[in-house]
């Protein structure tokens, strides 16, 4: 593999500012893998150069291409590089290799992030693109760093294969290296068992490799490739250890059978031997090592320490002795307790290192093993700790906020027995927080209005923890051991843990005067409307004999005059029915009572109502009602109020002779009634106040003065209340629709103390 | 010649269903309050009463209640016609067996008059 082979080179061109790509021929039989570099020697070179005439170079090819090379490289004033790039096409070239470690895994589950910097982007490159080409699945990002744009070589096709690829990500940076960076990529793709390649100039690598280190990356994890320092060729050492046999240095005999393992490299840390007890315990033979540096199976320490073992060893010339986490060809991870020392030659120089490992993984396996345990230890025993001191914590609080609550706090367990109650629950209920603990809470006596005890069934501890659900109730008293009574609020909640009810906790007040009060503006409404009404009924009934002729017959002008009176007087009466509507639709107090209803019934029922005043205004009306309307859960008594509403409205405002339309349809879900008259229409300006209470237009006023304002506020809050939806269409002067909804599922019930008025 | 008892404490309103009912042809005795009221009905065995609600002294469902206890009075015919309206009371003099609930301001006499002939059949 490391024999030189012929190559020719076929282009040579500037690609980017400072780069440049070599393309040369290769034999159709040269193989290698995607990451590898090959060293590029020029037989003649036109520039003198102190470092020689060959030089390493990652291949940026991927390694389906057969024949042919692509290299690309800084370019400089270096008399290599001058000579390389004033080559001609045809020129021939000398080349050996494939050199290097870094390849695509085998398996293709751990993504793999590259960190590139500038022309360090080669071998990634060849390793993306045969990725690419062989479907292999692997999930890269290359943070690709440059210092301009202009300086990115092949940025074009790494952002084609990304649009291509869902596999591959490319992450452009020009300057720093920041913190941000690995935060998007530790959110993204990165975790754990993340791999992370770093090649660059030995600068790129070091602060690349700290910046990752800083960012709490694993070592383990991260694998180096410098650019190697431009090397000569093959020293004497080398040399002379690639040529000695094991006779002539029988020293090598003990060497090669040490179990031991020892590697030897040349000063660079290019290995030239290695024994078999290296290959066992690497995994590596010595044909895969050779070329490669002992980073092969290494390079996951950090760089300060590869920084400290190159100063150690070359620079100070001393022995170097670590432990360090190496990984074996098939990946597996193990300790080694690695020993460098350089080799010198007779003259004192440096020719070389020798290096020895040995497998501490059991050993280093114990001494975790050990720390695991104690640490573990000391870890519950801190938590258990801390939970004390939380427990006792809480518990203060709990009881701070207890004792000052001002409503009653309970709690109840499985069997409804009271566990717990604070002052304020002892101070409602008459009972010592001593004395109560322990009862079953439905022991304790509960009555409704009339004095009669609430059975268990109804109790709302007994509900609430049977259903498992909140209950609350207000219409109860609570019976004190002196006998008196107040009206309490209760509001149970179930303790449910893991699906099952153990207990409950109840809050409960006494809400004696908010009822009196309620009771009070009950009585308070119904008192002032029957007030009102009486002498309003005495009004009604005594005009009405008087026009009846009962106390003798009247003159026109009497007649007259009299059913003035009772008309005002109507007008009264129906506007005390709609205050005291108004005040239980505002309190909340209105009762909805759905039953299946006929809504074709309920319109002709109240057209016939209203037919007499139609008819007197030669008004004519057109019923479009759906034959199959079906049967919709409402309250026909507020529906009926609805229509009755709206009739009038289209009839009073509506001149002689015009026309009002009822339409009832079906969508589906719900049912739609539309009135529409040719009447005054409101006005556009006044539209919006239409539902507003005591609301008339100024032409509906104009038209006839009297009217209370009510009725369409009242149409609709009961349409709402239904389920349904109210609005209008109008224009002046041309007419007006109202259409309103109701769904077809129909109106909830709503309990309520109070209806309609008519 | 039918008996109608009018339980009703508000004067003026008392002489004009007074009145009508007795244009109409009916023997007509009157109470102000429930208990002359149930006094009045154990009394005279009336065809029909008129029942006000919100009365001074007893009012009127307690005077029903009273009422129902009777052998008579429990079969007796009572029409409650009243100006307050509340469900509660609606619903408890539907319990005790009135034939009807009105509120004296919505119905003109003339229909007052005419459901009192329906009930007796008239």
């Amino acid at each position: 593999m490391n024999q030189a082979k012929k190559g020719t080179i076929i282009s040579i061109k500037e690609i980017a500012k400072r780069s440049a790509q070599v393309t040369i021929k290769v034999p159709d039989d040269f193989s290698f893998r995607s990451g590898q570099y090959i060293w590029l020697m020029i037989p003649q070179l036109k520039y003198p150069d102190v470092k020689g005439n060959s030089r390493m170079f990652s291949i940026a090819s991927s390694q389906n291409q057969r024949g042919q090379l692509d290299l690309i490289f800084r370019t400089s004033e270096s008399g290599y590089k001058k000579t390389l790039m004033e080559l001609t096409p045809g020129t021939e070239i000398i080349f050996s290799g494939p050199f290097g470690s870094l390849k695509l895994p085998q398996i293709n589950l751990t993504p793999l992030v590259f960190l590139a910097g500038g022309v360090g982007v080669a071998p990634f490159l060849s390793m993306i693109r045969y990725s690419r080409e062989s479907r292999s699945g692997h999930d890269i990002t290359l943070i690709y760093a440059n210092s301009g744009k202009e300086e990115a070589v092949y940025l074009d096709e790494l952002s084609q294969i990304e649009k291509e690829n869902p596999h591959f990500r490319l992450v452009t940076i020009f300057g720093q290296l920041e913190g941000g960076l690995l935060k998007q990529l530790k959110d993204g793709d990165a975790n754990s068992k993340t791999i992370w390649h770093i090649i660059g100039s030995q600068g790129f690598v070091n602060s690349a490799g700290k910046f990752l280190n800083d960012a709490g990356i694993s070592p383990n994890t991260i694998a180096f490739e410098e650019f190697y320092p431009e090397l000569a060729i093959p020293s004497d050492f080398q040399q002379r250890l690639k040529t000695s046999s094991i006779n002539k240095y029988p020293y090598f005999l003990a060497v090669e059978s040490s179990s031991n393992h020892i590697v030897i490299t040349d000063i660079n840390g290019i290995i030239l031997y290695a024994n078999k007890a290296a290959e066992n315990i690497t995994g590596y033979t010595f044909e895969e090592m050779k070329g490669n540096t002992p980073r092969l199976w290494g390079g996951l320490m950090s760089g300060d320490f590869y920084k400290g073992l190159w100063q150690t060893i070359k620079y100070d010339r001393q022995a170097f002795r670590a432990e360090v986490i190496n990984r074996r060809k098939n990946q597996d991870e193990y300790y080694a307790l690695i020993r460098i020392s350089p080799i010198l030659d007779e003259q004192g120089n440096l020719t070389g290192f020798v290096a020895t490992e040995e497998d501490i993984t059991s050993l280093k396996q114990k001494e975790k093993e050990l720390e695991n345990a104690k640490t573990a230890a000391r870890n519950v025993l801190e938590d258990s700790q801390a939970d004390k001191e939380k427990i006792a914590q809480d518990k203060a609080k709990d009881e701070a906020i207890l004792k000052n609550i001002g409503e009653g706090v309970l709690a109840i367990d499985l069997e409804r027995k009271i566990l717990f109650i604070n002052q304020a629950g002892e101070d409602l209920l008459g009972w010592k927080s001593a004395d109560i603990t322990g009862r079953v809470i439905n022991n304790l006596p509960l009555e409704d209005s009339e004095g009669r005890p609430i059975l268990l069934e109804k109790r709302p501890t007994y509900i609430a923890m049977k259903e498992a659900r909140n209950v609350i109730s207000s219409d109860y008293l609570f019976v004190r051991n002196d006998k008196s009574k107040f009206s309490i609020y209760i509001n149970v909640t179930p303790i449910i843990l893991n699906g099952k009810t153990t207990g409950a906790i109840v809050v409960f007040r006494d809400i004696s005067k908010e009822k009196s009060i309620d009771k009070a503006k009950t009585e308070f409404v119904s008192l002032a409307s029957h007030q009102l009404r009486t002498p309003l009924s005495a009004m009604k009934w005594f005009c009405e004999m008087l026009l009846n002729g009962d106390a003798g017959e009247l003159s026109p002008e009497q007649k007259e005059y009299t059913q003035n009176i009772s008309d005002s007087n109507d007008m009264i009466i129906a506007l005390v029915n709609a205050l005291l509507n108004i005040s239980r639709i505002e309190e909340g107090r209105l009762g909805v009572q759905p039953e299946p209803t006929d809504i074709k019934n309920l319109v002709f029922e109240v057209l016939g109502q209203l037919k007499k005043e139609a008819d007197e205004k030669k008004q004519q009306f057109s019923v479009f009602i759906n034959q199959n309307l079906p049967l919709i859960n409402i309250d026909p008594k507020l529906i009926r109020e609805v229509y009755i509403n709206l009739f009038s409205n289209a009839i009073k405002y509506t001149p002689l002779g015009g026309k009002i339309s009822i339409m009832v349809s079906v969508s589906p879900s719900e049912l739609i009634s539309r009135v529409s008259d040719s009447g005054i229409g409101i006005p556009k300006s006044q539209q919006g106040r239409v539902f507003k209470k005591f609301f008339r237009a100024d032409n509906a006023v104009k038209l006839q003065s009297e009217g209370i304002g009510l009725g369409l506020y009242l149409a609709k809050a009961i349409i709402q209340s239904s389920g349904g939806k109210i609005w209008f269409e109008s224009k002046e002067n041309q007419g007006t629709s109202f259409i309103f909804s109701l769904p077809l599922n129909g109106s909830p019930a709503k309990k309520g103390e109070v209806t309609l008025n008519n | 010649m039918h008996k109608i008892l009018l339980v009703e404490d508000d004067k003026l309103l008392l002489k004009a269903l007074e009145d009508k009912f007795t244009q109409e042809g009916f023997e007509v005795t009157t109470a102000a309050d429930g208990d002359e009221g149930v006094d009045s009905a154990l009394k005279n065995h009336p065809d029909i009463i008129l029942l006000d609600v919100l009365m001074p002294g007893t009012d009127g469902i307690t005077a029903l209640k009273l009422l129902r206890k009777d052998r008579w009075g429990k079969d007796a015919q009572v029409i409650v016609l009243t100006n307050l309206a509340d469900d509660a009371k609606v619903k408890e003099a539907e319990s005790l067996n009135a034939v009807g609930y009105f509120i004296k301001s919505n119905w003109h006499l003339e229909e007052i008059i005419k459901k009192v002939k329906r009930r007796l059949n008239l």
